[in-house]
């Protein structure tokens, strides 16, 4: 593990957005959407970023893009910090890291050919100098993906969800990228698609030597497809690290009842009432001091309150917890 | 599925019981891709331009009677002088004020002049005020609308702009561009461009706004297209269908405009004619001859209402989801 | 199953629509008891839906009931007047929808939605009675500070306290049967599994039933007692759940299960292949045969009725018909 090659690396990285103050009438407030998150994927591997919503994730997502622009910290991408990058430059980045999103239906432009969609990456960075090289390109990507070359003329709204997920990736494919994130790639799809698409994702990874991103609420999901994952709660990292070792042994509350919380496939085995979390997610808007989850923690003390618990490492991954669990 | 112990699998169990009339593994390939393709070939086919336009035909009567009546309406207009005998100008005080009859068909007005020729004549000028300023002013609106939805450093800018403009009666505009330049056809092309844009500024950036949140819009800025392209690629198609139902409103507002430019005594200049200022013309006469009133603003209404459904009508064939 | 509280008998929803005909529920049989907790499977298309709206009549054009029965508590409700079946609409059968935020007024405040809602069905309560009845209920589902609440509007709640308003509204009136309409689907883990808690503890405390439509098979297991999976409009599999997650025999929820991603292998997935035909074009014979790995070409010709395979557990598949008929001359 500490061998590997780190792709990107954020250091800090914050997001506060700023709600409008009302004529000063009332306080200025600010949304604390992601807090110092300073984490790093390494070459090849599959991070996945888990939490519930409003935790931030997908905004950290689009942040190590800079589609969202970070208030404060770093990302370096290979290396270079690309926070300081221009426009200009930024499009050269946009090689290397491509996203693929949750909606299919949304992130197709409902108005252009399948031809088109999938060589848009192609012809904004001019990878080929003509349009029928184009055409062989996209075609490609298509057959790699499993849709029909036949169908390059169609329009998005005459493929169904599974096949729209597959166009996305076959987008996000074109410019042969280093890393690509995920945005909860298989929420939207039912669960024999979603197996499909979790599948292709992993034979593509193996083949082009992917590194991802992968943004996802769903443990199950998650599990299947991540060497690493990230657990976050309101912006921060809660627990950070090897997959198994945290779905077999988590250090931080908040990991454990999320992990509860997922219904059993098995009917005999009930969900015990002191295994659900009680209490609302709070609002990021004002997020308690000290540790953020405390309020809904049922181990919390009074140093919870007060201090911000920092991340420690345990074996094979870091938690941000005071009382870790079995410690 | 591993979280409990099934009894036995499915597979296992279906391999214990001896079942007759089974596919090998080939042949049921075979028979699976065969209804695969059977499924296919249901599947819609891309439809071209032209097979859409022909379907909105079959689909909607009315936008296609309504193309067929615009069609007749400018084939007249264009050929006016083969298909009247009579001078749009000629004043004949002799037969003033004539109701309709064989040798007039809509009459004559206050000056003895045939009111069918002046219709045909005047809708060459009304045509041309409805569709030039319109498309002028629709482009400008539409860049202006972009930029200012798009950019968001020149919204205050261009929206205050488009707020002075709508701020003024339309008409003293127009009536100060007028009077400054000169009152030719020209020019009221200069000036209805000039008062129309805003509207459509308006509108197009309120859907500039909402689409460029949209995540197809974010997938092109992850993929590192230009600003620019993006506005034009993704931006402007889907803002379309909302577009050509706003050019089929605009045209009248064009007519009407010039009408009252016309009546103010800066538009059409007479004796040439237009639409509108015959209907202003023939106000005075309005309960003494009817017709004089009647005829153009029937052909205002006719031309209004064909662009109006066909409109509607072109509007589903752009929209590609085509919710039936 | 003791007493028979609704009884679906070969029910047929229809959508007419220009490209023709879609048969979203296609002969369905269901039945549910008293206090019964039945889960309907399925993925997006499959009629699930279709047959709560059925039931609550709420198929809106081009779609109608066109075929078959609804028994509700010995009333047929399909042959009821519209007046009368308005009475037992929301009174003795409620339902809860998937996105709490739509389904709720939002310039009225919750307390007031739930209100309307009880004195619909019981004129005769003072408006003060009333308020005390809807906030005993919001203590009931757990709202917290249950008198404050009543006074806020729904964009002022959190997703999973929206939830337990729609469960309070559909609760306040004491229905023997309430359709859970993926109930949980827009909501996270931890407030999912409270909201299903919620559920199963007020089911219970007040011996209603509960038909709950879910794409997610973990909610079965944890909350169910018997399951019917639907495909394409038609029941596959019904069985308990017990019996059917132990000893599953329809091909398609074999793969359905299998298809689910769980925390403990991370073996391949299984992947059912091709996706859910259009509802337009169904395939010839079983409606599964060109997704399915055991199909013989009796599959593409003909379409299979329900098997018994053990006492309570139909399966629609030929590959079953042998053994029951076996076992039938056993």
């Amino acid at each position: 593990m500490s061998e590997k090659e780190v792709l990107l690396l954020t250091r800090n990285l914050t997001k506060e957005y700023e709600l409008k103050n009302n004529f000063g009438i009332r306080k200025k407030q600010v949304v604390h959407a992601v807090s110092d998150v300073s984490l790093e994927i390494y070459k090849g591997e599959t991070l996945s970023l888990v939490g519930e919503s409003g935790c931030g994730k997908s905004t950290l997502g689009r942040m190590m893009m800079r589609l969202i622009e970070p208030t404060r910290g770093q990302i370096l991408f290979e290396g270079k910090d690309i926070t300081i990058y221009s426009e200009k430059q930024m499009r050269q980045i946009y090689k290397k890291i491509q996203l693929i999103f949750q909606d299919p239906y949304a992130s197709l432009d409902p108005r252009m050919k399948v031809k088109d969609l999938i060589g848009e990456p192609l012809v904004t960075h001019k990878v080929y100098p003509t349009k029928e090289e184009t055409e062989r390109k996209v075609k490609e990507l298509m057959h790699m993906v499993g849709i029909r070359p036949e169908f390059i003329d169609r329009y998005p709204h005459q493929f169904s969800g599974g096949q729209r997920q597959r166009i996305g990736i076959a987008r996000a494919l074109a410019l042969k990228p280093k890393l690509i994130v995920c945005d909860e790639p298989v929420s939207a799809l039912d669960v024999s698609i979603q197996s499909q698409i979790l599948n292709l994702l992993k034979d593509l990874q193996k083949e082009f030597d992917l590194t991802y991103l992968f943004i996802s609420h769903d443990l199950g999901v998650v599990h299947y497809i991540s060497d690493r994952i990230c657990v976050m709660f309101l912006g921060k990292v809660c627990e950070i690290g090897d997959t198994r070792e945290i779905y077999q042994n988590p250090k931080h509350p908040y990991t454990r009842f999320l992990l509860d919380a997922v219904p059993n496939m098995d009917p005999e085995k009930k969900q015990k009432r002191e295994n659900i979390l009680a209490g609302e997610i709070p609002s990021a808007v004002n997020p308690p001091s000290g540790c953020r989850f405390c309020t809904r923690c049922p181990y919390a003390k009074e140093i919870c309150r007060k201090e911000e618990p920092k991340l420690i490492e345990y074996e094979g991954r870091k938690a941000a917890c005071h009382f870790p669990l079995g410690e | 599925m591993a979280t409990f112990e099934q009894a036995a699998s499915l597979a296992a169990r279906l391999a214990v019981d001896s079942i007759k009339d089974q596919f090998s593994p080939e042949e049921r390939l075979e028979a699976i891709k065969k209804a695969e393709e059977d499924e296919l070939n249901y599947m819609p086919r891309p439809d071209t331009l032209r097979e859409k336009l022909r379907s909105m035909c079959r689909e909607n009567k009315v936008a296609a009677a309504s193309a067929v009546v615009l069609a007749v309406m400018a084939f007249i207009i264009v050929f006016a002088d083969k298909l009247t005998s009579y001078d749009p100008n000629m004043v004949n005080l002799m037969e003033r004020l004539l109701p309709p009859s064989r040798a007039h068909w809509c009459g004559t007005d206050d000056l003895g002049r045939d009111i069918f020729t002046r219709i045909l004549y005047g809708g060459r000028v009304s045509l041309l005020v409805g569709v030039i300023p319109t498309s002028i002013s629709m482009m400008i609106g539409i860049v202006m609308g972009m930029v200012s939805g798009y950019i968001r450093q020149l919204d205050a800018v261009i929206m205050r702009l488009a707020d002075i403009v709508l701020a003024f009666p339309s008409i003293v505009l127009a009536m100060v561009v007028m009077y400054t330049l000169g009152a030719t056809t020209t020019n009221i092309f200069i000036a209805l461009s000039m008062i129309g844009w805003a509207g459509t500024a308006r509108i197009v950036r309120s859907q500039t706004l909402s689409l460029r949140e949209q995540e197809f819009v974010e997938a092109a800025r992850g993929m590192g297209v230009k600003k620019w392209t993006i506005m034009f690629r993704h931006i402007l198609p889907n803002c379309l269908p909302s577009l050509i139902v706003l050019f089929t409103l605009n045209i009248p507002d064009a007519i009407l405009s010039e009408a009252n430019l016309s009546f103010l005594g800066v538009g059409t200049q007479p004796p040439d004619s237009s639409w509108g200022l015959m209907v202003s013309q023939a106000r005075t006469y309005a309960v003494s001859s009817p017709w004089m009133l009647i005829f153009p603003s029937l052909a205002i209404l006719i031309m209004v209402l064909a662009l109006n459904f066909l409109g509607d009508g072109l509007r589903d064939v752009i929209d590609p989801h085509m919710k039936k | 199953m003791e007493e028979r509280l609704l009884q679906i008998q070969d029910l047929h929803t229809t959508f007419f629509t220009r490209e023709g005909n879609v048969h979203a529920v296609d002969g369905v049989d269901m039945e549910i008891g008293a206090g019964e907790n039945v889960g309907i499977v399925g993925e997006s298309g499959c009629g699930k839906s279709m047959t709560a709206m059925s039931v609550m009549g709420l198929v809106k054009k081009p779609g109608k009931v066109d075929g078959g029965k609804i028994l509700f508590d010995g009333m047929s409700l399909t042959d009821m007047r519209p007046k009368e079946r308005r009475k037992i609409l929301g009174n003795q059968i409620s339902m809860i929808f998937q996105e709490p935020m739509t389904s709720l007024n939002p310039v009225t405040t919750v307390g007031k939605q739930v209100k309307e809602a009880l004195c619909l069905h019981n004129k005769g309560l003072s408006q003060k009675e009333a308020r005390e009845r809807v906030v005993r209920v919001f203590e009931m589902v757990g709202i917290p500070d249950a008198a404050k609440r009543y006074g806020e509007y729904p964009h002022q709640l959190s997703g999973g306290l929206r939830q337990r308003v729609m469960i309070a509204m559909a609760m306040v009136c004491n229905p023997k049967l309430m359709i859970a309409d993926e109930p949980t689907t827009a909501l996270d883990v931890t407030i999912e599994a409270q909201i299903l808690h919620l559920m199963k503890q007020l089911q219970e405390e007040k011996g209603t039933a509960v038909m709950m439509i879910t794409h997610n098979l973990g909610v079965v297991a944890q909350f169910c007692t018997r399951l019917y999976v639907m495909y394409a409009g038609k029941v596959m599999e019904s069985g308990t759940v017990k019996e059917i997650f132990k000893n599953v025999c329809h091909p398609y929820t074999d793969g359905l299960m299998k298809s689910v991603p769980d925390m403990e292998s991370k073996e391949r997935l299984y992947n059912i292949r091709g996706m859910v035909p259009s509802m337009l074009h169904l395939p010839k014979g079983c409606r599964f045969c060109p997704r399915c790995q055991y199909s013989g070409p009796k599959c593409f010709e003909e379409e299979p009725k329900l098997y018994e395979v053990s006492p309570g557990h139909f399966v629609r598949c030929f590959l079953f018909e042998q053994q029951t008929a076996q076992e039938g001359e056993a």
